[in-house]
């Protein structure tokens, strides 16, 4: 039971993060490996910003705010120019983003880890059934995460630009036909896809230590979420975050009751990759990509 | 023609102070330090640098009259950067010795290729056990432990404390068996579960709610660094504080770590061999200083790092800076002359040290910060486990 609340919430964070990925590619065509760093630097953003702010709920937006304005001027001065160049090149140009955000906040904050410390509302476990309590702050960062995806999902299909969206995830060229403000959609997503990711980080800070390069681990994740679902489908980074969630967490409980510690630890610790591997094996463009021609 | 002969003399005196540098960097002792300075483990290895940096500061660039240089390196916490740092320390900086190294699995990748150049290491932290039995090396010092050495004695004590069930839970690296496999010696009751969770797993949801599920009632969790740090917060999130002790060695929380940690880690018993209230005279002046130039105490790092340069110091002094003579400064390093901040201090003939285990308990000062209060002596004047392996006599 607590495991399928564990599962839930590290799914949900990676959703948080795939679903930017997948927005990247889909709308942009823009691999982006940048986006760990991103996360990184929203947990940076609240570290530094609850050190300053008293009010935690302030020092989010303010955090928020901050990445907003950064993944912008990235933007604008950088990734813009990605869009028109091959696969190869992007990687290359957003893996050295990475770098530089990552040796950017040594340079500014040290490279000793940061702590987040929670407000007292937040500390804490919530008594859920007898004998089962739950931290309270996991369960704030699930409903936060469910939030945001909600949020999305009405911005997605109820707006204006949602619709956008929607249609540039679909066929590019299209969009660009009928005559939408190309540079200001790209723009827009990916301030958007940088926010959901910062989030993530702003939501794991107080529960992991902040430190430079923490975001690359769960990039490896979101990458394997976003290719289990289907590169460039927002349903399929949904139900795979959720899926790679619970097979990493139950697996954690059942691998080593079923195949012994030793072999255990070894797949529990390689479950997801396995998951994708197979996934790869049955359908090459994931569970609900569209066909890839190739 | 007078350009032409400008430039000539410019490069003439150029061809000039290269030679005078060269010269000069030729009679200095060149000493690598490597140390993990980024990745999951760098807590350890930024500690280890501020004790390099008081013993400099009480060197000051000198090991007795004979000057020396810091070239430093960064071993990532992981092996494949240690060999290739360690490498370019060798055959590009041609260092003439090399201290350091902060994790185990830097230890099993790193000794080989230093010894295997001929060139002297001395160990700043726990030493691996093939390192000290099988294999290991008349070119390999450990001045800081064994790894089983840390943890000796835990089994036993927490049996004592009325565990009769208990998790072991380790990062999953050498070190990582090392300490959970030494926790289970002397542990009289039944082990639940030996887990390990990858070296870049901050996360621990899953794995305390494995550990609430499994029932036991005791846990002893082998986290250095930021992952102590990140396991002892979840652990107080989750409510476990006070209701499934939980035992380390000082690995888990140090003064590095006291204050993210905060009361989650008060109460918590630690085994170690060396904690900042030692009480000797050299301790209490690496305190003093550490304290004045860091603002906190040293944690065992910083202490075990000042150690090993003092004890190089020692041996550069006896062979009078000839460190070439090989057989002259492995004797002059076995006999450990030197004033060690644990007190007493001597090589067993596996070139690891022979020293005290004590029992430490997190404790509070009345200004609310934490320290580490000893409360027993496990093993006095002990040597490691593993020396009978050793084939050097």
């Amino acid at each position: 039971m607590e495991q399928v609340f564990n599962g839930l919430q590290l799914g949900m964070i990676l959703f948080l993060m795939a679903v930017g990925v997948t927005l990247t590619f889909g709308v942009m065509n823009l691999i982006n490996l940048a986006h760990g760093a991103i996360l990184m630097v929203g947990a940076f953003f609240i570290a530094f910003t609850t050190s300053t702010i008293p009010s935690f709920g302030l020092a989010v937006l303010a955090a928020l705010f901050l990445v907003f304005t950064l993944a912008w001027l990235v933007e604008v001065l950088l990734v813009k120019h990605l869009y028109s160049k091959s696969h190869l090149d992007q990687v290359l140009a957003t893996f050295g983003l990475s770098i530089v955000l990552n040796d950017g906040v040594i340079m500014i904050w040290g490279r000793e880890p940061l702590y987040v410390n929670l407000p007292s509302w937040l500390e804490g476990a919530v008594q859920i059934t007898p004998g089962f309590s739950y931290p309270l702050y996991r369960l704030a960062i699930t409903g936060v995460a469910i939030l945001a995806g909600l949020a999305l999902w009405l911005l997605l299909t109820k707006s204006r630009l949602g619709m956008q969206i929607r249609g540039g995830a679909e066929k590019r060229e299209m969009i660009g036909a009928l005559g939408v403000n190309i540079n200001f959609l790209f723009t827009s997503v990916f301030a958007l896809s940088a926010i959901l990711a910062a989030l993530g980080g702003i939501m794991l800070g107080p529960m992991i230590s902040v430190q430079s390069g923490m975001g690359d681990p769960l990039l490896i994740l979101s990458l394997a979420v976003v290719v289990i679902g289907g590169v460039g489908s927002l349903k399929g980074a949904l139900y795979a975050a959720i899926l790679v969630g619970l097979v990493d967490t139950l697996g954690r409980m059942l691998w080593p009751v079923m195949f012994g510690d030793i072999v255990g630890n070894i797949v529990s610790n390689s479950a997801i990759y396995i998951l994708m591997a197979v996934v790869i094996a049955i359908r090459p463009s994931g569970l609900f990509g569209r066909r890839i021609s190739v | 023609m007078n350009k032409i002969l400008r430039l000539g003399v410019l490069w003439a005196s150029l061809f000039v102070l290269f030679q005078a540098c060269h010269v000069q960097a030729q009679n200095k002792i060149k000493v690598g330090f490597i140390s993990a300075q980024s990745g999951p483990l760098n807590v350890l290895g930024l500690e280890q640098k501020r004790g390099v940096e008081i013993a400099l500061d009480h060197l000051g660039g000198k090991f007795g009259s004979y000057p020396f240089e810091i070239v430093a390196a960064d071993s990532k916490g992981n092996p494949s950067a240690t060999v290739q740092e360690i490498s370019r320390l060798i055959d590009k900086e041609k260092v003439d010795v090399i201290v350091g190294l902060s994790a185990s699995n830097e230890l099993v990748a790193g000794v080989k290729p230093i010894s295997d150049a001929k060139v002297f290491f001395i160990g700043m932290n726990g030493g691996v056990a093939v390192n000290a039995g099988e294999q290991c090396s008349p070119y390999y010092f450990n001045a800081a432990f064994q790894n089983a050495q840390l943890t000796t004695g835990m089994g036993a004590f927490m049996s004592k404390q009325g565990v009769k069930k208990l998790y072991l839970i380790g990062a999953d690296f050498e070190a990582g068996y090392e300490h959970t496999n030494a926790a289970k010696t002397g542990f009289k009751g039944e082990i639940v579960a030996q887990q390990f969770t990858p070296l870049t797993q901050l996360d621990f949801a899953a794995d305390i709610a494995k550990i609430r599920a499994s029932g036991a009632d005791g846990v002893f969790a082998f986290y250095p660094g930021g992952l102590g740090i990140a396991f002892m917060r979840q652990w107080a999130q989750a409510g476990l504080v006070g209701k499934i002790p939980v035992f380390s060695n000082i690995a888990l929380t140090e003064p590095t770590a006291f204050q993210a940690q905060g009361k989650s880690v008060l109460g918590t018993y630690v085994s170690t061999v060396y904690f900042a209230g030692i009480d000797n005279p050299t301790n209490k002046q690496f305190v003093q200083d550490f304290k004045a130039k860091f603002g906190r105490d040293p944690a065992s790092y910083a202490g075990l790092a000042y150690d090993a340069m003092m004890l190089l110091d020692s041996a550069v002094k006896e062979v009078k800076g000839n460190i070439k003579d090989e057989k002259a400064f492995r004797a002059a390093l076995k006999k450990a002359d030197f004033q060690s901040v644990r007190g007493s201090f001597a090589f067993s003939s596996n070139n690891h040290p022979i020293i005290n285990t004590y029992l430490t308990m997190v404790d509070e000062r009345s200004d609310g910060s934490l320290y580490l209060k000893p409360t027993a002596i496990i093993a006095e004047k002990s040597p490691d486990d593993f020396v009978k392996k050793c084939p050097m006599k």
